[in-house]
């Protein structure tokens, strides 16, 4: 990884975070308010690119995760954490605008949904990885348990999905939330896009920084051993 | 390694796990007295009307099992690791995997046994009728318990060697457990109510379907878990 | 009415867009900082 002079990483946050507030001015502006909805469906630009990101971002995650089975290097391990770190924050963000969302829309702040409950079985997933990151210390043994659980983890979430969607149409009818206005839908891919540039950025730039922290580590070691630093 | 070596191995763990507890009596009755005490506890906070009870009930009850049945994972790996066992039992030849299944088996006869106790129990405090549907009942019970006996004893390998193993244990493996609960209570749920929709056989099947799911993932993946 | 709805969204999602790349930076800059002195020159960064 070639090193980037750190003006440019702040310079590009700036540009992708002028480019989602572009794209949100553009959403916002140029569609009209909806039929039934009025302008609620507005978070809808925020809501939705925030939900495909940190599932995109989980699956980051899980290539990360069976990278690492495969190679046994290293950076795959750095790679699934730096993305579990993204998934945990846009997923949060996704539960929250989908909850302030659904407050004036159906009058409540959470219902028993497939997609709902599988978003906060999967904040709860991210947040025991990365718990379990946090507690254990040797590299090689959080990279493996991480690995596993990191996959066990993505293979529950579509059969929770699954359970609950079955669970629920015992006792009621399906009712899906509102299916986007095609007029909406330029909008969305732009903030989808713009929300996209984040996430990659996010993860790259703690990618980086997960394995700055383990050179200046492992340099650390070194020297402690009482050798010279050595190159490589 | 020869099936009948294998088998073997697997049973002197099982029971090597299971006499240890018996010296150990408060490991179990512990754990049977933390299910009543839930249980009842249940039933001041949701009752007194026997009618809401009774249809909370199975939700309940398999409640009850995970939060009483989490407490017995830690410990199973607790023993080797206070003595420095775990290290010896890794050296032997042939896979990791009998170490896993014997544990599974030990842990699925304790939980097993602990239910025997908390589900009269249950029955007596939520006023429910056990002996009609006892048959479906135990078929429900049994294969609900082993995928959370198989979810629990892999899980329990990496958060009892780690801190804060209280917290993690439950942090990892309640949402791995979400599809099961919503299937065996479903299951029970018709099992006691008789079955009028017709529903029971197909949460049972959901069910059994898990249990291998979870067996396979397991069992395969172990190795990376018990490892050094 | 509705709109309060609105502004909280659009007013959360940047808190936490801004706030969590404040972050990351500085912890890139740490790391960077961090590296560059114990490791030589000549390692790849």
């Amino acid at each position: 990884m070639t090193h980037t002079k750190g003006s440019t990483t702040i310079v590009g946050a700036l540009l992708i975070l002028a480019l989602v507030a572009a794209a949100q001015a553009f959403g916002v502006l140029a569609s009209a308010p909806d039929r039934d909805m009025g302008h609620l469906q507005k978070i809808m630009y925020v809501h939705v690119p925030a939900a495909w990101n940190a599932f995109l971002a989980f699956v980051v995650v899980l290539f990360g995760s069976v990278m690492y089975l495969w190679k046994r290097e290293e950076k795959w391990d750095l790679l699934a954490g730096a993305a579990a770190e993204v998934a945990a924050v846009l997923t949060a963000l996704t539960i929250a605008l989908g909850s302030i969302w659904g407050r004036p829309t159906w009058g409540v702040w959470w219902t028993w949904d497939p997609r709902l409950t599988s978003t906060a079985i999967l904040l709860v997933i991210i947040v025991g990885y990365l718990a379990l990151r946090s507690f254990v210390d040797e590299p090689d043994r959080r990279a493996r348990w991480s690995a596993v659980v990191g996959i066990l983890g993505a293979l529950n979430v579509p059969i929770v999905y699954m359970s609950v969607r079955w669970w629920r149409t015992l006792h009621q009818p399906q009712s899906s939330p509102s299916t986007v206005d095609p007029a909406y839908a330029w909008g969305l891919r732009l903030n989808a896009i713009a929300f996209l540039l984040v996430m990659i950025w996010l993860v790259r730039a703690r990618y980086r920084a997960a394995r700055l922290e383990r050179i200046a580590e492992l340099a650390a070691e070194r020297e402690a051993l009482g050798g010279r630093v050595v190159n490589g | 390694m020869t099936v009948r070596l294998a088998l073997s191995r697997v049973m002197a763990v099982a029971w090597k796990d299971l006499t240890t507890e018996r010296r150990s009596k408060a490991g179990f009755n512990g754990v049977v007295f933390m299910a009543a005490i839930t249980l009842l506890m249940f039933g001041f906070a949701l009752g007194p009307d026997p009618a809401a009870l009774r249809t909370a009930a199975a939700g309940l009850l398999w409640l009850t099992v995970l939060l009483s049945g989490v407490l017995a994972f830690n410990r199973s790996y607790e023993l080797e690791i206070e003595a420095g066992a775990l290290d010896a039992l890794l050296l032997y030849p042939g896979g990791r995997w009998p170490i896993f299944a014997g544990k599974l088996l030990a842990n699925l006869a304790f939980v097993l046994l602990v239910e025997v106790i908390t589900v009269p129990i249950a029955g007596v405090l939520y006023d429910l009728p056990l002996l009609t549907p006892l048959p479906g009942l135990t078929g429900v019970l049994f294969l609900g318990t082993v995928g959370f006996v198989t979810l629990g004893t892999y899980y329990a390998a990496m958060a009892s060697r780690v801190r804060a193993r209280e917290v993690l244990l439950p942090l990892l493996l309640f949402p791995m457990l979400v599809p099961l609960l919503v299937a065996a209570v479903g299951a029970t749920k018709a099992v006691l109510a008789g079955d009028p929709m017709g529903y029971g056989t197909a949460w049972i099947r959901l069910l059994a379907a898990f249990d291998i799911v979870f067996l396979a993932a397991t069992f395969m993946t172990f190795d990376y878990v018990i490892g050094e | 009415m509705a709109n309060g709805y609105i502004y909280a969204a659009y007013a959360l999602t940047w808190v936490v867009l801004i706030g969590f790349t404040i972050a990351t930076v500085r912890r890139l800059r740490r790391a960077e900082r961090a590296a560059r002195a114990l490791a030589l020159p000549g390692e790849e960064l």
